[in-house]
Formats: structure tokens, sequence, C-alpha cells
């Protein structure tokens, strides 16, 4: 790995994929959209003119979003087609993140049915059916009509991880824990194909995926540790990541706002970040680690001219812009919305 | 022609009351090139204040491009700029467009919202024609994962029509058999997830569960059908919806259009007010127009002001304190000219003032893909592709235009060569008016002053001296022109490195002419070569004397640094003019190859009995060497162009000329 011929053609590529990406001026433009109708006309230049059209057939905003998310595992598929056989397990899994997400989805629908009892008829159908899952159908998923069927579905599927949470599922009364296995067992996955390579390239690899842990363990510390017993929040810990350690899931000693924000190089002088709400905390740093992955990404595409960086930065780059698009039309769809009250 | 347009500056100076009327007369004028007065030497010390505006450019814009956005939904297209007048400009009222805009995207959101609903009844729809794709009888069971639930049994006749209607809010379909006297028989498929919804409106219109109906077993295809005449249906409504959205802007469109004109001859008229500048009682303001305009914005100013204005006029020329890439460039070439403009402005704009290359790059350019493309048939082709993509590209006048003229040209001149060398399509279908480029390359010895491949080459290296050397005639009139006279003298391309090069130039034809066997006689290599090398050695010295010596003091060790320049600049000067005029055998060597390539194809048609075949190699040589060698051959004349040729003499600092014009794109 990481020779020349390996890389030379596929990370060609990429560079020519990275510069059609859209631009922080592009999304600052959408933040500034007077309504939803006019932000989506701002895409018909872009590779995302679709979903202008789309919304205009349709009025539906989840119809939007489900495009959006076929798109990107169109667009990951696209570059798994053309890459080397050394490239093919590592970009199949850093794009499996759009399949375990839709699996969640599918999840949650279930769960909303069984065992909420509530209607899923407005959802079901935005379920991304063009993402195939592996062994089992979102069909087999929604229409479980029990715990039992559900498991026995899935026990022989790479989603086995989150059976353990739904054994518990009457005690507990939510997926928390079938989510966080789903999300601990894909990254182990994408941890065991990163450790197959050698090298700088191995480090690089290390190095990116140590960012992402971080940015996981945080939000867990922030977001999750507190909904758990004491005793359970050291489960959470997920290794790879540098700047949250095991130790700061001990109830005793979670680390203070200035101290994390210290370890993200986010701390600003007299920080009013030091009373605030955890979720604050969290996107806080988020938007200043996106401002450094940013950064990073320019500086991996200038250096990782032939190893498997690039792959790794551009299909996160293309998730965070799927991302960013879904939330720039959704805040402007609800901006619209909220005010007129009528509607 | 050979120098981009002459510019003036103006300077003006007119009473407050006469702003609008002078802005007006400005915008419809379309010549000015502003410069913004509060940062130039006429600021009065900051005392200069800008123009107050009701409304800010960034404003004016964002309007306008709403509204663009909205028409464009619509697909109505934009009135052109050029048909705009500045005399019907109106005050704008933003609050009103804004209210008309916000009104138009209110309505159109309501329609969305109608549009949103339907789409979930589509979906439910497709839904459960998906589910019922799955299994292959109606009478079956569904698969155990189908999220499909199937119900026979009967409903009084006069219950029939309130079932359906009560069960069209769900993704359901209901399938009625032929009735009997007071009943139907009826199979009701449904989402087991609305099973719990579903069973109360059964119960209330008296559903009966029976056995799965005879008559009923197997009509998944009229299930079907029923369930696409229901999306069609719904699809209908869908598209009737988005007509209604898109029918809400054509209807506002007039007044839209009419709001997108004002707003645009507002944003010139901003743009240009932008750059004045006022006292109490006058405003102040100047820019760059072409001389040929001078006369008549003056008299329009004049008329604009009814005469009470002050107007300077300042010639660039006269005025040593104006720097010459402060002046904006104007190239005004006539259409044939057009694509030579293009390949001379994508490299960069010549500095104000400076040589214009276009008229020059057009004659080398043409004759050096001539030169490495000739022949007729082949050329054809090219002028026949480049005119249709011209033709097709004419209203946009856009990159492929000029790409499309630009290889129509190309074509033109290989005919011409093809005509001289007497080739067509490979064939010697005519004799060759000059020489028989084809027989000279395959071996045959031609007759005349042209004898074989290395007069060939010969030809190429002639071409090269000849466009080098108007290179350096053409540094050398850039020079003086910017009195830059050192430059005139010692500069590479000055008088030295032309005399350096002049000398080279004999030295070597003498000695080729003499068979490779003797150099010209000791005295005259000493005044071709010899006096200009020692010439060169007062260069570096002469620069300190004249330029450099108020910023630095003379130190013995620079002496040295001198030798060391005289020494580097001598061996750049012979390995640069040697390389560069060898660089246009490149010309013989792509010739060459276009010759080398069409007598192999001719070889392998002649080997293959098949004439059929023989044609269709041909044919597709013919095609292949066209593509190929087309771009290489075009590829090749800009780089001669662009780095032998522009690196003699161009300046490339030029300044755009953009007036604030409503006929400007």
């Amino acid at each position: 790995m990481g020779s020349v011929s390996n890389y030379a053609y596929i990370n060609a590529r990429i560079h020519a994929l990275i510069s059609s990406l859209l631009t922080e001026d592009f999304f600052t433009r959408l933040s500034r959209s007077p309504s939803l109708e006019e932000a989506l006309f701002l895409f018909q230049k872009t590779p995302y003119h679709i979903i202008s059209k789309i919304y205009t057939q349709t009025g539906d905003l989840k119809s939007v979003e489900q495009a959006l998310t076929i798109h990107l595992f169109h667009k990951t598929r696209h570059l798994a087609k053309h890459a080397p056989p050394a490239l093919h397990p590592l970009i199949s899994v850093l794009a499996e993140r759009t399949e375990y997400n839709a699996f969640k989805t599918a999840l949650r629908l279930w769960f909303d049915q069984s065992f909420r009892k509530r209607t899923i008829a407005d959802y079901s159908e935005y379920i991304p059916r063009e993402i195939p899952l592996k062994g089992i159908t979102y069909d087999a998923i929604i229409n479980s009509p029990d715990t039992e069927t559900l498991i026995s579905r899935i026990k022989t599927t790479p989603y086995c991880s989150a059976i353990p949470g739904l054994h518990d599922l009457k005690n507990t009364q939510t997926l928390l824990a079938s989510e966080l296995a789903l999300e601990n067992s894909y990254y182990h996955k994408l941890a065991t194909v990163i450790n197959t390579f050698y090298g700088k390239e191995k480090d690089r690899l290390l190095s990116l995926f140590a960012d992402e842990i971080d940015e996981v363990n945080l939000s867990r510390l922030t977001r999750i540790s507190h909904l758990l017993a004491d005793d359970k929040q050291a489960s959470l810990y997920l290794e790879g990541g540098f700047r949250i350690t095991a130790e700061d899931f001990n109830p005793s000693s979670h680390p203070a706002t200035d101290e994390i924000l210290k370890r993200f190089g986010a701390l600003q002088p007299n920080s009013r970040l030091e009373k605030e709400h955890p979720s604050e905390i969290l996107s806080y740093i988020s938007a200043h680690m996106h401002r450094k992955k940013q950064l990073r990404y320019v500086q991996v595409k200038v250096t990782s001219l032939f190893d498997a960086g690039l792959a790794f930065v551009y299909i996160r780059m293309c998730e965070n812009e799927v991302n960013r698009i879904i939330s720039a039309l959704n805040s402007l769809y609800y901006m619209i919305r909220i005010p007129g009250g009528s509607e | 022609m050979i120098f981009p347009q002459s510019m003036i500056r103006l300077s003006a100076v007119i009473l407050h009351k006469s702003t609008d009327a002078v802005t007006r007369a400005l915008l419809n004028a379309g010549v000015i090139d502003f410069i913004d007065i509060r940062k130039t030497e006429f600021s009065l010390s900051g005392h200069l204040t800008a123009i107050d505006q009701e409304l800010g450019n960034s404003d004016v814009c964002d309007l306008r491009n709403r509204i663009e956005q909205l028409l464009k939904q619509a697909n109505i297209t934009l009135p052109l700029t050029s048909t705009l007048d500045a005399d019907s400009l109106s005050p704008v009222d933003a609050k009103q467009i804004v209210i008309q805009i916000e009104t138009i995207t209110a309505q159109i959101r309501d329609i969305r919202i109608k549009q949103k609903e339907l789409q979930h009844k589509l979906n439910r729809k497709n839904e459960i024609l998906r589910q019922t794709s799955l299994f292959e009888k109606i009478d079956e069971s569904p698969p155990a994962d189908s999220g499909v639930k199937i119900r026979t049994g009967i409903i009084l006749k006069s219950r029939k029509e309130g079932l359906a209607k009560a069960l069209s809010v769900y993704p359901a379909v209901i399938h009625f058999a032929n009735a009997t006297e007071s009943e139907f028989p009826a199979v009701l498929l449904y989402m087991k997830r609305d099973e719990e919804r579903i069973s109360p409106v059964l119960d209330r219109f008296c559903w009966q569960t029976i056995e799965f109906p005879s008559e009923l077993s197997g009509q998944k295809d009229q299930i079907a059908d029923k369930l696409n005449s229901e999306i069609s249906e719904l699809k209908d409504k869908q598209k009737s919806l988005r007509m209604s959205a898109e029918n809400i802007i054509v209807n506002n469109a007039p007044s839209l259009r009419e709001s997108w004109k004002n707003l645009t001859i507002t944003k010139h008229y901003i743009k240009i007010q932008d750059s004045f500048g006022k006292t109490t009682d006058t405003v102040l303001f100047t820019g760059w127009i072409p001389r040929n305009k001078q006369r008549q914005t003056e008299k329009m100013i004049k008329k604009a002001t009814a005469g009470n204005c002050y107007l300077e006029w300042s010639r660039p020329e006269k005025d040593s304190s104006v720097l010459p890439d402060a002046i904006p460039v104007k190239l005004n070439h006539g259409s044939f000219f057009k694509p030579f403009q293009w390949i001379v402005e994508n490299y960069s704009l010549p500095q104000y003032g400076s040589i214009d290359p276009t008229i020059i790059v057009a004659i080398s350019f043409l004759a050096m893909f001539g030169l490495m493309f000739g022949d007729a048939g082949h050329g054809l082709v090219l002028s026949l592709a480049g005119a249709t993509i011209a033709f097709a590209n004419g209203k946009k006048q856009n990159t492929p235009f000029m790409l499309g003229r630009l290889i129509f040209w190309c074509g033109c001149a290989s005919i011409i060569t093809g005509i001289l060398f007497g080739s067509y399509f490979g064939f010697a279908f005519f004799p060759p008016l000059w020489f028989d480029y084809h027989g000279i390359v395959l071996g045959h010895k031609g007759s005349g002053l042209i004898s074989d491949v290395y007069d060939i080459l010969g030809i190429t290296i002639r071409f090269g001296i000849i466009i080098i050397g108007s290179g350096l005639i053409l540094n050398m009139i850039n020079r003086l022109r910017s009195h830059q006279y050192l430059g005139f003298l010692f500069d590479k391309g000055g008088i030295l490195g032309s005399w350096f090069y002049a000398g080279g130039v004999y030295t070597a034809f003498f000695f080729v002419n003499s068979n490779y066997k003797s150099f010209p006689p000791a005295h005259l290599i000493a005044i071709a070569i010899g006096i200009p090398t020692l010439l060169f050695a007062l260069k570096p010295s002469l620069e300190f004397f004249f330029e450099k010596r108020k910023e630095h003091d003379f130190k013995p060790a620079l002496l040295l640094d001198w030798f060391m320049d005289w020494i580097v600049e001598l061996l750049e000067l012979f390995s640069g003019y040697l390389s560069n005029t060898l660089s246009f055998m490149r010309i013989a060597g792509l010739g060459i190859a276009h010759v080398s390539l069409m007598s192999a194809f001719f070889q392998i048609a002649a080997t293959i009995e098949s004439g059929f075949i023989s044609l269709v190699i041909l044919i597709l040589g013919n095609i292949l060497v066209i593509v190929l060698e087309g771009l290489s051959a075009g590829i090749q004349s800009l780089r001669l162009n662009y780095y032998e040729f522009f690196s003699k003499y161009f300046r490339g600092s030029g300044k755009v000329y953009q007036p604030v014009s409503l006929r400007r794109k």
C-alpha cells in the first residue's frame, strides 16, 4: 500500500471531486436565504440541483433529505468503483456509516410502532431503501411483530451488536444502548481496517480516526453520560482518541468546561461558557473542531498525495456537506413556519 | 490596432442639482471606467464625502437576485440589460418590492404545504403498491416480513361508498367483486401498522369478515391497476399544484420584470455615484474614457448640466505621475481578430501603452498551425467543425464560440498550406504549389529549394528566427515608448541582445553553409559576438549608477557581483536564444509526424485485401490524425506564441477597462 501506482489515479480523481464540493461562501449564502424556496434555488448550479426539482414537485422537505442521503450513498459507492483493491475495504467501511444510520432509522421506526404504539405512516416512506442493508430488509425490521422476532432476524447480520440493548428494552424503554453498541461496532470495524495499513499511511489514518473518536467521546460525555447511572458511564468510552480519556467518564473526575476547551484547543480568554449548558459547550467545540477539520483537510489535501488519507477526508467531507445542507434547510423551514403560527 | 486603445482621464466638477441628470447621462453613455475620487489626488485632503444613497448597492442586488430567482423558477426570461434606458429610472420602493416577493413566496409556500400532504398520500399508495408486488397472488398469505395485511369480507351496498371514503385517508386499497342482491364481497389491503385505526372503521361500516371469496382469487392485477390509477390521479393533482405555484409567478411576472429592470438600472446608478465625492455645493468625479469618446462625453455632460460644469482632460502620456498599470486597457479589434484577442487576453492583458500583439499572434498562430497541419482535406473538416461549434454557440458569445471561430481559422490555414504541399486527406489529388511535403518525408528527393527533411527543418528555424526577431523589435519599441533607455540598450531583448542574437544567427548559418567546416573570419566574429559580449559587462555598473545608486553605496565587493552578473547573463543569453530558436523545430517535427501517421495508415490499408476494410482504416486513420494532430498543433502553436514570442516583449500587467454600462455583460 502507499504506492504511486495504487493511489495516483484515485487521488487525482478525489482532488477533482473535492473541487466540486460546496464552498463556505455558498453555505453563507444558503443560511442568509430569506426563504426555503429561494435557498433551494441556490442549488441549481451545484451537484445537488435535483433537490430543488424534488421540492418543487413534492413540497416535502423530508423527500429532499431522503434524496440527499441517497445521493451521498451513491457518491461514495461511485468512488469505491474507481478505487484500487487496496483501498476498497477502507472506502467500504467509511461509506458504511450511511448504511448504519439507515439501519438505526429503521430500528427507531420499529421501536415507535411496536413499543410506543405510535403511527409511523408518515415516516416509513422516507427510509432510504436504495441503501441496501446487509442480510436483512427494512421491511423485516419495521414489520417485526415483537422484540424476539426482530432479534432472531438481525442476529446473523453485521448489526447484531444491537441485540443486547434490545434484550433489555422492556426495562430501559429506550434504544440508546443498541444505538451506542451499533456506533461502537462501526468504529471497531473502522479501526480494524485502519490497522491493516502500515507506516506513515497508518499514522495519518489513525490521526484522522482519533479526531473523529474524540468528537464522539465528547458528545457522549456532554450529552449522554448524565442519563446513565454512575457505574455505567465508563461503558460510553470509545478507544482511539487523544483528547478524552476513559478516566473522564468516571463521574468523580468529569473534566471541567475549561479543561475540555483547553484539550480541544478552543479555550478563549474570558470564556463565557463556564456556566453554560453542556449542549452549548458541545456546539461551541463542534464549531471549533469543524474549523480545525477544514484546516486539517486542506493539509491532507496537499500532503496526502499517494496514500489513503485523502479518501478518508473526502468521504467525511461529503458526509459533512450533506449534513450541513440538511440542517441549513431545516432551520430555514422552521424559521419560516414557526413565526407564521397559522401555517 | 498595434497598441491598446488610447485613453484619456476625465475629472469633472458639477453642481449638486445636476448630479442625477449627469449620472443618468453617464449611465446611458456607458463609457467611463470610474475611479473612486475620494481615493485620488482630488480627495481634497479627505474633505470630499460620499453621495447619500437611500438604498445600498447590496440591498438593491439582494432584491434583484430574489426577483431573478423567482422568475427563473417559472422559466421566465430576464429582460436584456442592453435594452434598458437610464432615463426610465424611478425611485425604488424597496418595501413594496419586498412585500410583493414575500406575498408570492407565502402563496407558493401554501401550495407547497398542500403538495406535501398530497405527497404523503402518494407515498402511502406507493408503499402499499410496493408491498403488494412482493407476493404473487392476492389470495396468498403475505410474506412474514411484509407490512401488508389482507382482509376479505362483505359490505352492504349502501355502505360501500362511505367505507371507501373512510379508508381513503389510509395507505389502503379496497377492491369490490360483483355485487349480490344487497352486498359486495370485497378484499382490503392495508398496512399492518394501521390495524388499530382501520379495525374500528370496518366495524363502523358493519364489515363482515368471510373466507377468501373465490371470485376475488387471483385479482392482483386489478388491485394493482386500481392502485396505479389512484397513484396517477394523485400525481396529476400534484402536477397541477406545481403548475399553480408557477402560475403565481407567471401572473406576477410583468410587475416583477419591471421591478427587476428598475433595480438593474438603480444598481448601476448607485455604482456610478459610489465613486463620486461631494463638497457643500459641488460634486466631483473622475474616470478613464477611450480618447475617441472624449468629444461625445463632453457634449453629453455639458448638456446634462446646462453648461454648469468644469471638465479637465488629462492624457496619461503627459502626466508622469500616472503609472501605466493604473490605466485601463481596451483591445479593440475587428471580428476576424477576436479569437486571437481572446488568446492574448487568456495569457494576460498588455500594459497600457505597450504593444498589443493580437495581429501578430493571428499571423504567427495560423502560420505555425498551417505548417504543422498542412492538409487541405483535414483543414476543411476542421473548418466545418469550427464553424458548427461557433454557430451553435453564436448567441452566447462564450468560450466555445471563440474556440469554434479559432478552429475555423486554423482549418482555413491548413487548407492553404495543404494546397501549397499538395496534400488532400493524405492523397496528392493536385500537384503542390510549393513543395511535396509527403514525398520529401517519405524519402523522395524533391526539386527546387526544398529537397529533403533538413530543408524542412531549416524553414522552421528561419521561421523561428523571424518570430524571435519580431519579438526583439517589439521589445525595443516598448522600451522606447516607456522611456527605458538603459533597457532599450542593454536588455536581453534590447539593442545589445539583438546584436548578439543576430551575430549568433550569422555565425551559425555561415558554419552550416560551409558544410560544418568553418566559422566566419575572426574579425567578423569579434564584431558580431565579441563586441556585444564585452559591452554587456557594462550593464550592471550602468544600472548601478543610473538606477540603484540612490539606494546603495558603492562597495568594492560590487565589482565581483557585476562580474558574476555579466557571466550569468551571457550564459542565459546564449542558452536561452539557442533553445528558443531550436524550439521552432517542433513545427517541422509535428508536420513530419502528421505525414508519417498518414503514410502508416496508407500502408496498413494497402496490406489488406478487402477494399471496404481498407477504406474503413483510412477513414478512421484520418479521424485519428485530425483529432490528435489538430490538438497537438493547436497546443504547440499556443506554446510557441506564449513562451518563445511573448517572453521577448510582452508586459501583461494591464488592467481591464470596465465602464459602468447597461450594455456590458
